[in-house]
């Protein structure tokens, strides 16, 4: 089997994540934060050593500005709602997932926010100066491109956030583990990430980092082992955005495979995918009835055969053993954007164990499914 | 490390009494964490036992990071 789906979630994991999972339950079963007992302190501090871990990935100053969640869609749904004001104009990209597009939508239904897209081609800057109004005050925007790999000028759109006052938000759901990405290189203010992606841990971890807890506001309320006494939520962080019971296993398998991360070098990770990227776009670039809307700077290729559904094609190649994603990949907007509505993408996504010979192999089937194809869709 | 040998401070939150913890141990003060249950205080919250005659070096420590803390007695 070659895997390329990484871009949804990463396959395989490292062994030190398979150790972690066995670990917790075993070793570390209680609930952190909690109680008093050996069980439950022991999850507590698994979950503080994760938090360092990606407290130093980030380059962030202190652990309780990483916020557990359980992706990054609920990681931007937080922040989004921990900071939002009636009134307020919110900018997003048009290659966010709907991650971020529908919870800014669905605010904007009942008028509580509006919203402007703006585009990610042409001088992205000079759209921002026209599209930013007095009341803007929140912007989003994805690092990397989740369907093409389009790499955004982040550092830049940072900068112009700090000028007007702007919130940023930058959404690292496909950067993050990929390449190296601080917050201090890049001064967001929140950045949003899942650990089953490029951070190489299971599903159902995820974290909000935050640059401060000026302005913000509990989402969800509950249980947070302090200050129990009051009706409210503490307001300290992480425990104001962090009602409710920790999924301890999956912190503590981030935690481990940011370690792995950290001895090994993200850069590592990002040579390898790469390596895959180059060879891929390479091959593709050579196929005449293949029309490529990536470029060889990350790990996701992207392309479509105009008139044939992507799903068609990711069917056939998964019939070979290869597994890729077609389809939309939740951004309607990067696709419209795009303008790949009708045919969907087929996108490889890369990996730390993609292999050069495994873009080969895929580039094969891929002429072999071409070569079919006509006779397939009468 | 027995009871009547240590200090206890109070600290509020998991993560900063881990903080805390982490810290110490960095500057060589072995700290261990407890759960405690103040009667000022508004409910649970977590704290550190330190071996007695620690506190002067608990405070160089601690207040640099702003991890606000209270002695605590049982």
């Amino acid at each position: 089997m070659i895997y390329l789906d990484n871009a949804a979630t990463s396959y395989p994991k490292p062994r030190v994540v398979e150790r972690e999972l066995l670990r917790a339950l075993k070793k570390y079963p209680g609930n952190p934060g909690r109680g008093g007992h050996r069980l439950s302190l022991a999850a507590a501090e698994t979950v503080f050593r994760a938090r360092t871990a990606v407290k130093t990935l980030l380059h962030a100053e202190n652990e309780e500005q990483i916020i557990w969640t359980q992706n990054a869609t609920f990681a931007i749904n937080t922040v989004l709602r921990a900071r939002v004001e009636a009134g307020m104009h919110i900018l997003l990209s048009d290659l966010e997932h709907n991650a971020v597009f529908r919870p800014i939508h669905r605010l904007s239904l009942d008028g509580t926010v509006t919203y402007t897209i703006f585009p990610h081609t042409g001088n992205v800057m000079e759209s921002l100066e026209t599209l930013a109004r007095e009341n803007t005050r929140m912007l989003f925007c994805t690092h990397i491109s989740n369907v093409n790999g389009y790499v955004m000028p982040v550092e830049e759109i940072a900068a112009f956030c700090k000028s007007r006052g702007i919130y940023f938000v930058l959404d690292a759901s496909q950067s993050l583990g990929h390449r190296e990405v601080t917050v201090d290189r890049i001064p967001c203010d929140a950045l949003c990430a899942p650990g089953h992606k490029g951070l190489l841990s299971i599903q159902g971890s995820g974290f909000l980092y935050v640059r401060s807890k000026e302005g913000l506001r509990d989402v969800f309320q509950g249980g947070s082992g302090s200050h129990s006494l009051s009706p409210k939520m503490p307001q300290d962080l992480p425990d104001l955005l962090e009602p409710g019971t920790l999924s301890t296993p999956a912190i503590g398998c981030l935690g481990a495979s940011v370690r792995y991360l950290l001895s090994h070098g993200v850069t590592e990770a990002e040579a390898k995918e790469q390596a895959f990227s180059r060879r891929i776009h390479l091959l593709l670039s050579e196929m005449p009835r293949v029309e490529l809307f990536s470029q060889p700077n990350t790990g996701i290729a992207a392309f479509r055969v105009p008139g044939v559904s992507s799903d068609t094609i990711a069917t056939e190649l998964n019939r070979r053993g290869v597994c890729v994603r077609g389809g939309y990949h939740c951004s309607p907007l990067a696709h419209r954007a795009l303008g790949t509505l009708d045919t969907g993408l087929v996108r490889l996504s890369a990996g730390m164990y993609s292999t050069e010979k495994q873009a080969e192999k895929t580039a094969r089937y891929l002429r072999e499914i071409l070569a079919d194809l006509p006779i397939r869709n009468r | 490390m027995t009871l009547s040998q240590t200090d206890t401070i109070l600290i509020g939150s998991i993560t900063y009494a881990l903080k805390a913890k982490t810290a110490l141990g960095e500057a060589g003060v072995k700290a261990r964490l407890r759960k405690l249950q103040p009667k000022h205080y508004d409910g649970c919250s977590y704290g550190l036992e330190i071996p007695e005659g620690n506190l002067l070096a608990v405070a160089a420590v601690l207040r640099p990071l702003g991890i606000q803390y209270t002695q605590f007695t049982e």
